[in-house]
C-alpha cells in the first residue's frame, strides 16, 4: 500500500486562482520522492494539502493510510513538516524549540530528553545546543528544522524547498542527513525547483507545472526518455567510424560535422569503452571524448517547453504567484 | 487541551522574559502617568481642599473640607456625593487604581500580535500541523496575555504603594483586585487574538488597536470619576469594559464609602457595587471568548 496516495486533487484558492487541477500520483513506502517544478507549480499546495494546513477543493489525499480531510489528527501524529519558510523559533534557544516541539506532540519526559539529544547529535548542533536561534546561519536554521521535522518519529517527512537559499556546503551536508534518514525507512516527500536536487538525492521525481504533473518516473528513466546520452569524439577520420557505428545496435544516432562526431546512445558509460575497441579494430585514433548526459531540465524543457533554468514567467502566471503567496501568509 | 495550551503558553513566556526594552517600557510608561499626573494633579485638588501641598505630595490627605465645601456651595445631592467621594481623597490615590487598569489593557490587548508574527514566520503553520487541538493555540496565547496583564498589574500596584497611594482594603483587596485583572486579561486577550487571526500584518492591528484604545482610556474614568463627565461621554463609559474595571480596581484597593467623613475603608460596603462590575466584566469577557473562539474556529480548519 503507498504511504501517500493522491487522487485527482484540485486546489482552487479565491474561487479564481487554480493551484492544483487535478494531480494523481503515489508515494511508495521507503522512497525518497521528488515534486519538480518552478515557483507557484503547486508544490507547496500540495504539500500544505497533504500536511493538513489546506483543504482541497477536489479529489482525495491519504497519508499512511488516513483522508487528510477526514482524520487530520491521525495525519498530523504520523508526519514531521519542514516549512519553506524557516520557521524555528528566532527568540528560543535550540534545545527550547526542540522541546516545545516534543511537548506538542506529546512525547513523554524520558523519550523526549533521549529523542532531543539524538537529533541534535544527528544534525550537528550539539554544541550550540543552548544557543538563541537568532544567531544560527540559515544551514544550522534548516538543520534544526529539519530536527524538529524528525523529532517525534514520523513515517513520512514533507520538506518543502529545504535547501533553497542555501550555499552548495550546507545542501550537501542537508542532503547526506536526509540520505540517512531513508536508510533508517523514513518515507521522505522533497519538493524542490533545484534539478540536480531532484537528480541526486530522489529514487523518484513528479514534474509539475501549472498545477499539473507532467511526469513521472525515476530520475534515469526520464532522463533516458529525453533520448539518452551524447558522446562527442574527435577522432583522425570520423567518416570510416561514423560508418561503423551506424551499424551498431546500441548507437540510436550518429552524425559527423567537420571532424567532430555526436553519438546518442542509451548509457554513455557503458558505450564508450565498446566505441573504442571499434576504433581500435579500424585503426582510427580517438584525440578526445566528452559525455553529455541529459539532465532533468531537459526533461522539464520535454514535457514543458520551458527551461527551469529561466524563471521568467508571465504576468498572469506572476500574479497568480502573488495570490498564493498573498494566501499563504494568512 | 489544557496541557496543549500551556505549552503554547510557556513559549510566549519565554519570549517575554527576553524582550528586556518591552518590559521597561511597559512598566516606565505607567510610572511616568503615576508620577507626572498623579502628582500634579494632586496640587490642583489640595488647591480646592485647602490642604497643605506638601502632605498631599507625600501621598494625599482625607480632608473633613470637602464636607464643608459641599454644603458651602449648596451643592445638590449628587454634587455633594461626587465631591466628597473623590475630593476625600488625594489624586493619587484616585488615580493609581486607574493606570493599573490601563497597564492592564495595553499588555493584553496588543498580544494578538503574537499571532501575526508567528503567521509570518511561519511558525503557525508549524503549530497547525502538530496533533493538538486548534483552540489550545488561542487559549495559551490568551492566557499569555492575560499572565502578562497580571504581572505588569502587579508590579505597577506595587510601585504606586511605594510611591505614596494608598491600599486601605489590605491582601484581601488586593486578591479580589487580581480576580478583575484576570476577568479583563481574559477578555481583551482574547479580543486581541480574534483580531490578530483575521489581520495579515501587524500595522493594521497597531492601528485598530490605537484606534479603539484611546477613547477606551479616556472614557474609563482612570482620569476623572465618570459622573463628572459630560453626559455623551458617560454613555461611551458605561459601554467600556474598562470602566468597570478601574471602578472595581478603585473599589478593591479604596474600600469604600471614600467620602470625607465615611465609614472605615471596607469591602463590604462596595459588595453590591463589585458585583455590578464582575457581572457587566464577565459579559464582556463572555462575549470576546466566543467571538474570538468562533473567529479562530472559522479561520482554522
Amino acid at each position: 500500500m503507498p504511504i501517500v496516495e493522491v487522487r485527482n486533487l484540485k486546489k482552487v484558492y479565491n474561487g479564481s486562482v487554480t493551484a492544483l487541477k487535478g494531480i494523481s500520483f503515489d508515494v511508495e513506502e521507503g522512497e525518497i520522492f521528488g515534486f519538480l517544478g518552478p515557483n507557484g507549480a503547486g508544490k507547496t499546495t500540495t504539500v500544505h494539502i497533504l500536511c493538513t494546513l489546506t483543504t482541497p477543493t477536489g479529489g482525495s489525499a491519504k497519508v499512511c493510510g488516513f483522508d487528510v480531510v477526514k482524520y487530520p489528527d491521525e495525519v498530523r501524529r504520523r508526519i514531521g513538516f519542514v516549512p519553506q519558510d524557516i520557521s524555528v523559533d528566532d527568540e528560543l534557544t535550540a534545545r527550547e524549540n526542540l522541546e516545545l516541539h516534543a511537548k506538542l506532540y506529546h512525547m513523554p519526559k524520558d523519550l523526549r530528553e533521549k529523542k532531543i539529544e539524538e537529533m541534535l547529535e544527528l544534525v550537528g548542533l550539539k554544541e550550540r545546543a543552548e544557543s538563541l536561534v537568532k544567531t544560527f546561519s540559515g544551514g544550522m536554521r534548516r538543520r534544526l528544522e529539519i530536527a524538529e521535522g524528525l523529532l517525534h518519529n514520523p513515517e513520512v517527512l514533507f520538506l518543502d524547498e529545504p535547501t533553497i537559499g542555501l550555499d552548495p556546503a550546507s545542501r550537501m551536508t542537508i542532503w547526506e542527513q536526509l540520505r540517512e534518514l531513508n536508510k533508517e525507512g523514513v518515507t521522505i516527500f522533497i519538493t524542490t525547483h533545484y534539478m540536480d536536487e531532484a537528480d541526486r538525492l530522489c529514487n523518484r521525481v513528479a514534474i509539475i507545472d501549472l498545477g499539473e504533473i507532467k511526469a513521472i518516473g525515476k530520475p534515469n528513466e526520464l532522463k533516458e526518455d529525453v533520448g539518452g546520452d551524447v558522446i562527442i569524439l574527435k577522432t583522425n577520420d570520423s567518416d570510416k567510424l561514423l560508418e561503423r557505428l551506424l551499424s551498431l545496435p546500441f548507437i540510436k544516432e550518429a552524425t559527423s560535422q567537420n571532424g567532430t562526431l555526436r553519438v546518442t546512445v542509451g548509457s554513455g558509460e557503458k558505450v564508450i569503452p565498446l566505441i573504442f575497441e571499434e576504433a581500435r579494430s579500424l585503426g582510427v585514433n580517438i584525440e578526445s571524448v566528452s559525455l553529455n548526459k541529459p539532465t532533468l531540465d531537459d526533461v522539464f524543457v520535454k514535457y514543458t517547453g520551458r527551461s527551469l533554468r529561466d524563471e521568467k514567467t508571465d504576468k498572469i502566471e506572476r500574479f497568480k504567484q502573488y495570490m498564493i503567496m498573498k494566501r499563504r501568509r494568512r | 487541551m489544557i496541557k496543549e495550551a500551556c505549552y503554547v503558553c510557556e513559549r510566549e513566556l519565554r519570549h517575554f522574559i527576553r524582550m528586556k526594552v518591552q518590559i521597561i517600557s511597559s512598566i516606565v510608561t505607567p510610572i511616568v502617568w503615576l508620577v507626572f499626573f498623579g502628582y500634579s494633579m494632586n496640587i490642583i485638588s489640595s488647591g480646592l481642599g485647602g490642604v497643605n501641598v506638601l502632605s498631599v505630595l507625600i501621598g494625599g490627605e482625607r480632608s473633613i473640607f470637602p464636607y464643608f465645601l459641599t454644603l458651602a456651595l449648596n451643592a445638590t445631592p449628587l454634587q455633594s456625593l461626587i465631591i466628597q467621594n473623590y475630593l476625600g481623597i488625594s489624586y493619587l490615590d484616585f488615580f493609581y487604581s486607574g493606570v493599573i487598569g490601563v497597564t492592564v489593557m495595553f499588555a493584553c490587548v496588543f498580544s494578538g500580535i503574537s499571532i501575526i508574527w508567528d503567521k509570518r514566520f511561519g511558525f503557525f503553520n508549524k503549530l497547525l500541523v502538530a496533533p493538538i487541538p486548534r483552540l489550545s493555540i488561542m487559549l495559551g496565547k490568551t492566557m499569555y496575555a492575560t499572565i502578562r496583564g497580571l504581572i505588569q498589574g502587579v508590579i505597577i500596584l506595587g510601585l504606586s504603594f511605594l510611591i505614596g497611594a494608598r491600599i486601605r482594603t489590605g491582601m484581601m483587596g488586593v486578591a479580589l483586585a487580581l480576580v478583575f485583572m484576570l476577568m479583563i486579561g481574559l477578555g481583551l486577550g482574547a479580543f486581541s487574538m480574534s483580531l490578530g487571526i483575521k489581520l495579515a500584518d501587524q500595522e493594521a492591528l497597531f492601528g485598530i488597536i490605537n484606534m479603539i484604545t484611546l477613547p477606551l482610556f479616556i472614557s474609563s474614568g482612570a482620569f476623572m470619576p465618570v459622573e463628572t463627565m459630560p453626559g455623551w461621554l458617560q454613555v461611551i463609559a458605561y459601554g467600556n469594559p474598562l470602566t468597570y474595571l478601574v471602578d472595581a480596581l478603585r473599589l478593591c484597593l479604596l474600600g469604600g464609602p471614600y467620602s470625607a467623613l465615611g465609614f472605615p475603608f471596607s469591602l463590604i460596603d462596595v459588595a453590591p457595587r463589585l458585583m455590578k462590575n464582575l457581572v457587566a466584566l464577565s459579559v464582556f469577557t463572555g462575549t470576546f471568548l466566543v467571538i474570538g473562539t468562533l473567529l479562530f474556529r472559522g479561520s482554522v480548519k
